[in-house]
């Protein structure tokens, strides 16, 4: 604190009574705030020049753009070196390594990533991409740290040019030392200000006279605003200095706070949840596949071989008894289906003189099925006029045609012209079809010079043991010659999934299965070739059932089940 | 080039025979061309595949590998079958009989073990899952199944009875409706895409 002389502004210490320059009585001035001792030897006026812990920081931010500005941006703080290396990618180039010590698959890769940006990997191009994301971040934080410290700076200014107001306002009345200090230091409203030293002439000035020059206008707010500006922009991208050289203790009192605020962030990749969960399934089921896993120890013992015998034995011996003892009263009722009516209503219809196309697309296997079930209907269907035509589209077609045909009532008496093989069924349906249609088309077909039927076929009957065998017969017949009535006679197993096609109207009838093939020859009165067999297949559905049943009743390992769940 | 070369002759083989169903009269040589040109192929294709397995057997006893016994007698059948097909045709009775009285038995003692197998596996099923939604509806329509195709249940038209088994009757057919709607979508899908050259099978 000091006494300012009321008299001639000059300062006095506190205990003094009368003024030391003019002798002016002290007694009654109320004292006020020291102000900053004088730099006498310094050559600019550099106001920030000491170590002041009171100063502002909107003085330090210009006393540091000051001094940015006299280097002239050559000589910067350092760049801020991370605290972890950072890890160094190998496909990177270093201009100082070593031509020679680079082995040459290292080389091959560097030209490959160099020319091909694929041929990194995947993980390799987050990384970057990582990377590069940060950095953008980084800079973009920084930005924004620095803009919201000008913000802070500006506050700070506008608190300071408040505090001037009021106190200019507050000793405006009852005091007109300030008119007195400015008479003394020259700077008084009458004085010519081009007389007036500028601020950067007066060397020694203290910050109360600096105050002042802004007070008076001669240090307007307006270059701080550019000056400002041009620190955003000069550090807009530059990374924030982290040593600060002992020469600037101003300096680094100043930007310690925003380098706190700019913690870098370690290098992270970015992973979605989504990615994040599929990498942890991921992960789970390697752990699932690579783990160990417990040998599963039946707690009863195995049945006694003479027992396993015994049921063998008694499997065999039920099944024969029921072949021999077998007969067509024991077939049930029920068994036709609208599906059979339907085909045997086409098959009592065909002319006597009729040419029919059959396919014979089942392996053969399913040679006995596919005869008991095909036999009833193709006696129906075939007279000693027909025309017949086969195709097929398995290996042994051919054979299986000529052993059903040897089976049939009107057998040897047949007219059968074998149209030959199709290695592949969509070719023999779409040939087939195309050729019934065009009839000057020559296709070379498996058996050429074989002609087709000139007035077309009056009815196709399909054998088939598969449903895509049979689906690809009916997709392209029934498109292509949709006059023509399609029939079925597949397998048990192909019935259920082409019944939708006879529902639709695509194929006019059929039949599937021993049980559809017994209702059909019970209902043609053809012969008991099914119903001999009827018994027999009862006796092995049943036998499935009772193994399923007990099986499932007395073969439940709930404890083993349990034990694993526990070892889980 | 060659990637160009190959999408030009999917595409344009599949729009014209695609074109074929709508203008049967017009593009009627192309369509047989393109035909005769695919069972050509594919023809050759199980050649090379014979040829494959009958070099690959040899190689087999020529080295004297593991199986030797079974290579032999599968070049044996497959000669034998081979020179007695030129020799006596497949229209010959003796050769008919010759081949599909071993090749019946063969794939139908196959198939009878195929089915005591997916009836080991079903029991499987039960034994290691226990009793679980899914292993008991399996289980119950397994034996349902079975049940209704034995013909001993006779009911009276018009009865509950009647319409209980009608409707699980219908129950397979329903499936396999939903399923060929499916396969019928996803095929179209496919040849779209393979149209659109968005799909390239034929290639890379």
């Amino acid at each position: 604190m000091i006494v300012i002389c009321p008299e001639c502004g000059a300062e006095n210490s506190l205990t003094a009574e009368v003024c030391q320059e003019c002798g002016a009585s002290l007694l009654g001035v109320i004292p006020s705030p020291s102000p900053e001792p004088l730099e006498p030897e310094g050559d600019d006026l550099d106001l920030f020049a000491q170590d002041d812990p009171d100063l502002p920081d909107l003085l330090n931010a210009l006393k540091q753009d000051e001094e940015m500005s006299d280097d002239g941006g050559e000589e910067q703080a350092p760049i801020p070196e991370s605290p972890k290396e950072p890890v160094k990618n190998p496909l990177d180039f270093d201009a100082g390594e070593d031509e020679d010590s680079i082995p040459e698959w290292l080389k091959r890769i560097r030209k490959r990533a160099r020319e091909e940006k694929d041929s990194i990997g995947e993980i390799t191009q987050k990384i970057n991409t990582a990377r590069e994301r940060l950095e953008s971040e980084k800079n973009e934080n920084k930005r924004k740290q620095y803009e919201s410290y000008l913000q802070r700076l500006r506050g700070q200014k506008r608190g300071i040019e408040d505090q001037l107001r009021e106190y200019r306002d507050s000793s405006k009345d009852d005091s007109d030392w300030l008119s007195k200090i400015k008479k003394a230091e020259g700077k008084h409203s009458d004085t010519n200000q081009e007389d007036q030293p500028s601020i950067d002439e007066r060397q020694g000035d203290s910050l109360l006279q600096w105050l002042v020059a802004v007070e008076n206008g001669d240090e307007a707010p307006e270059p701080l605003l550019e000056m400002e500006e041009e620190f955003v922009e000069r550090h807009r991208g530059e990374t924030l200095p982290t040593r600060i050289s002992s020469q600037e203790p101003d300096l680094e009192s100043t930007q310690q706070m925003s380098r706190d605020e700019l913690e870098f962030k370690p290098l992270e990749l970015s992973i979605s949840s989504e990615e994040q969960a599929q990498a942890d399934q991921l992960a789970v089921t390697i752990v699932d596949e690579r783990a160990s896993r417990p040998v599963r120890q039946p707690d009863r013992a195995p049945l006694n071989w003479l027992v396993r015998l015994v049921l063998g034995v008694l499997l065999i011996v039920g099944l024969s008894f029921s072949l021999i003892t077998s007969g067509s009263t024991a077939l049930p009722q029920g068994l036709l289906q609208p599906q059979n009516e339907a085909l045997l209503y086409w098959a009592r219809k065909v002319p006597s003189d009729a040419s029919l196309l059959i396919v014979f697309d089942y392996a053969a296997g399913y040679a006995s099925e596919l005869s008991l079930v095909a036999r009833p209907v193709l006696n129906a269907a075939i007279q000693d006029g027909s025309s017949i035509a086969i195709v097929s589209s398995t290996p042994s077609g051919s054979l299986l045609a000529g052993k059903l045909f040897n089976e049939l009532d009107a057998g040897g008496a047949l007219d059968v012209m074998d149209l030959g093989y199709f290695p592949v069924a969509s070719y023999g349906a779409y040939g087939m079809a195309i050729r019934g249609n065009l009839e000057s088309l020559s296709i070379d077909l498996p058996e050429v010079g074989k002609p087709l039927p000139s007035e077309g076929f009056d009815g196709v009957l399909i054998l088939s043991d598969s449903y895509e065998g049979a689906q690809t017969w009916i997709e392209q017949l029934s498109s292509l010659m949709p006059e023509i009535p399609l029939n079925l006679v597949v397998t048990a197993q192909a019935g259920p999934m082409l019944l939708p096609y006879w529902e639709s109207g695509q194929v006019n009838g059929m039949v599937s299965g021993l049980s559809e093939a017994a209702g059909v020859e019970r209902a043609l009165s053809d012969g008991e070739s099914v119903a001999t067999r009827w018994r027999s297949y009862q006796t092995g559905l049943l036998i499935l059932i009772a193994v399923l049943v007990i099986g499932a009743i007395f073969n439940t390992d709930t404890r083993g089940a349990d034990r694993r769940r526990g070892e889980e | 080039m060659k990637k160009i070369v190959g999408i030009v002759i999917a595409v344009s083989t599949g729009l014209i025979v695609l074109a074929g169903y709508f203008f049967q009269a017009q593009l009627g040589p192309v369509l047989s061309m393109i035909l005769d040109w695919g069972i050509l192929l594919a023809g050759a294709a199980g050649l090379i595949g014979v040829a494959y397995l009958f070099r690959m057997h040899l190689l087999k006893i020529i080295q004297n590998k593991k199986g030797v016994f079974y290579s032999g007698v599968v070049l044996a059948a497959f000669l034998f079958a081979l020179i007695a097909g030129f020799i006596l045709t497949p229209q010959n009775s003796f050769y008919r009989h010759l081949i599909l009285n071993v090749q019946i038995p063969v794939e139908a003692s196959l198939l009878a073990t195929l089915a005591v197998m997916l009836l080991y596996a079903g029991l499987r099923l039960i034994q290691t899952r226990g009793w679980t939604p899914m292993s008991g509806a399996f289980l119950v329509s397994a034996i349902l199944s079975l049940i209704i195709d034995l013909g001993l249940i006779q009911t009276r038209s018009g009865t509950l009875g009647a319409e209980l088994i009608a409707l699980l009757d219908r129950l397979p057919t329903a499936g396999a409706r939903g399923i060929l709607l499916g396969m019928a979508l996803g095929g179209m899908v496919v040849g779209l895409r393979v149209l659109l050259t968005v799909d390239r099978p034929y290639g890379e």
